[in-house]
């Protein structure tokens, strides 16, 4: 079965990147806008992964992993893909149980799917 | 007694003083006159008149001499005081040995010292001034001291000030030494709350930041939309197609490369570019960057020799000396003619450690020389290439090296190619 990735990415031009990319690749791929709309449906969705953006109206990507983190669901892997970056942001997000921790404007497509690939791999 | 004028035979006349005197001897009464001549008395008398005169006028226009010049220092002395007092600068000044001996009002304004107090009392051990952290700088580093020891002006803005309500507060300080017929004979410290200064820092670099943020998303998108042409997720492109695609990626990852690096002065510029040591293997650090860039030397047909130890271990922060030799190898491709070569070779000593970047590129004018470290500087031939640049790289390649407590040292001449240096402290320095 097609493994299942929720992008969350306020950005809509980005959103269709990542979708595009992903799905060719035969991911399920599912779009949410902000963290409030993902914490809605991650429960009934349990994605493999979340490709998570930090900067986002309403609920923003550390608030989301917070939330996440408290539903318990460790088989879903969490991959913070960002052009924010900074030391402690990137351990708040590790510490909150953050897979990895990506520079967003540093990727292709191929590359970002490459990555994705690796991640679900990995134990 | 009496006087009188008495007339001379020949018709002169002069002054005469005349006694009488009468005496009884038995039946008989006697009478005795004598006449002094008073001519010789009385010139003494005017000639010693006109002495008291005179020396009156002179003690009189002496005492007027030393009123106007006590007047007229007191003047000075208010004039001093009114304008050093009214300087917005505080300023204290000490004899060599660092007793104070003057303060001027801003100063004691400043520190809550006052100057009573503080007057020959030993500048280093009375004001106190501390680093970021909160810890004391030692008397070596204050810039007084090296003012004094060297004879030169010395200026830092890294200070904070303690004032005596324990306020603390960041200081521009400005050190001079008082030079007196070559001799050094005491300095002055100026000083300056610039904490005003560093909140507009402080928001200045909060707006870059969110700034470069916003500019990177749009650009983030573009960069993912033109990349899914090129990877042929759209379908087929011609080669034309896949040509100008191709160009517009790289017109958009240069829009990346400078919003980055303004972030990274943005936070240099506040202070919050930090650095974490760890023990870096920079020969394989090159070998990465170099093979990272491998595409793009490829198209310009040049080839880059790395010429370094299999390991070279020294402490520092590794994606930010990686930006370091990303930006000299960047620059080194970018400035060389096609087909060129490219060298990198080592030196190391048992402190430092030293990586040449060396090119056979144009190279840099001796004007441009004294600017090449400074933002938003490039060199005035740098345009000859159609290279793109936001004179940036260097600016922080050099800020970065500087935390390292290290160097970077430039060789060129223009059309003679250039050789970048960087070298490192191999032992972690507080």
């Amino acid at each position: 079965m097609a493994k299942i990735i929720l992008v969350v990415e306020d950005y809509q031009s980005i959103q269709k990147v990542f979708e595009t990319a992903l799905a060719s690749e035969g991911y399920d791929v599912t779009v949410a806008a902000d963290g409030q709309e993902a914490l809605q449906i991650v429960d009934k969705l349990r994605p493999d992964l979340i490709l998570l953006d930090l900067l986002m109206p309403n609920v923003g990507g550390l608030e989301f992993l917070r939330l996440f983190k408290a539903k318990e669901h460790p088989e879903t892997k969490v991959v913070v893909f960002s052009n924010l970056s900074s030391p402690e942001l990137y351990k708040e997000a590790t510490e909150l149980g953050a897979a990895g921790f990506l520079a967003k404007s540093k990727f292709t497509p191929k590359e970002l799917v490459e990555t994705i690939k690796d991640t679900l791999a990995k134990k | 007694m009496i006087e009188a004028t008495a007339k001379h035979q020949n018709g002169h006349k002069f002054p005469v003083e005349l006694s009488f005197a009468t005496w009884q001897a038995g039946a008989q009464a006697f009478s005795t006159a004598i006449v002094r001549d008073l001519t010789v008395h009385h010139m003494l008398v005017k000639k010693l008149a006109q002495k008291t005169e005179q020396l009156e006028d002179r003690v009189q226009s002496q005492t007027k001499l030393l009123r106007s010049q006590l007047a007229q220092s007191e003047k000075t002395q208010a004039e001093d005081e009114a304008l050093l007092g009214s300087i917005g600068e505080g300023m204290v000044a000490m004899d060599k040995s660092g007793r104070i001996f003057y303060a001027n009002r801003e100063f004691t304004r400043l520190t809550g010292a006052n100057l009573d107090q503080i007057k020959g009392r030993h500048f280093y051990s009375t004001i106190t001034v501390e680093n970021e952290s909160g810890r004391l700088i030692p008397r070596s580093h204050r810039p007084m001291q090296q003012a004094l020891q060297t004879g030169r002006r010395v200026s830092s803005d890294e200070y904070f000030y303690r004032s005596t309500d324990d306020r603390v507060f960041p200081v521009s300080v400005t050190a001079a030494p008082i030079v007196l017929k070559g001799k050094v004979i005491g300095g002055i410290d100026v000083i300056r709350d610039i904490t005003k200064e560093k909140e507009v820092d402080r928001l200045k670099s909060e707006f870059v930041s969110l700034a470069s943020h916003q500019l990177r998303t749009p650009a983030t998108a573009v960069k993912g939309l033109l990349a899914l042409l090129l990877e042929g997720y759209n379908g087929k492109l011609t080669p034309e197609q896949t040509a100008n695609i191709k160009q517009a990626f790289d017109e958009n990852e240069n829009e990346l490369k400078l919003v980055d690096d303004m972030l990274d002065v943005a936070k240099l510029d506040a202070g919050e570019l930090m650095i974490q040591l760890a023990p870096v293997d920079i020969s394989r650090l090159i070998r990465e960057v170099v093979a990272e860039q491998h595409i793009i030397s490829k198209t310009r047909h040049q080839t880059v020799d790395i010429d370094l130890p299999r390991e070279l271990l020294v402490p520092a922060d590794r994606s930010k000396i990686r930006m370091v030799f990303e930006n000299l190898l960047t620059n080194a491709g970018k400035y060389s003619p096609e087909g060129t070569k490219i060298q990198v070779s080592s030196e190391q000593s048992a402190k430092k450690l030293s990586i040449h970047v060396k090119d056979r590129g144009i190279g840099i004018a001796a004007k441009d020389m004294g600017n090449l470290f400074k933002r938003f500087s490039r060199a005035t031939n740098a345009a000859q290439v159609h290279a793109s640049g936001s004179g940036l790289g260097l600016y922080l390649a050099k800020k970065i090296v500087d935390l390292h407590h290290g160097r970077i040292e430039v060789e060129s001449g223009l059309g003679q190619g250039s050789t970048f240096t960087v070298i490192l402290p191999k032992q972690h320095k507080e």
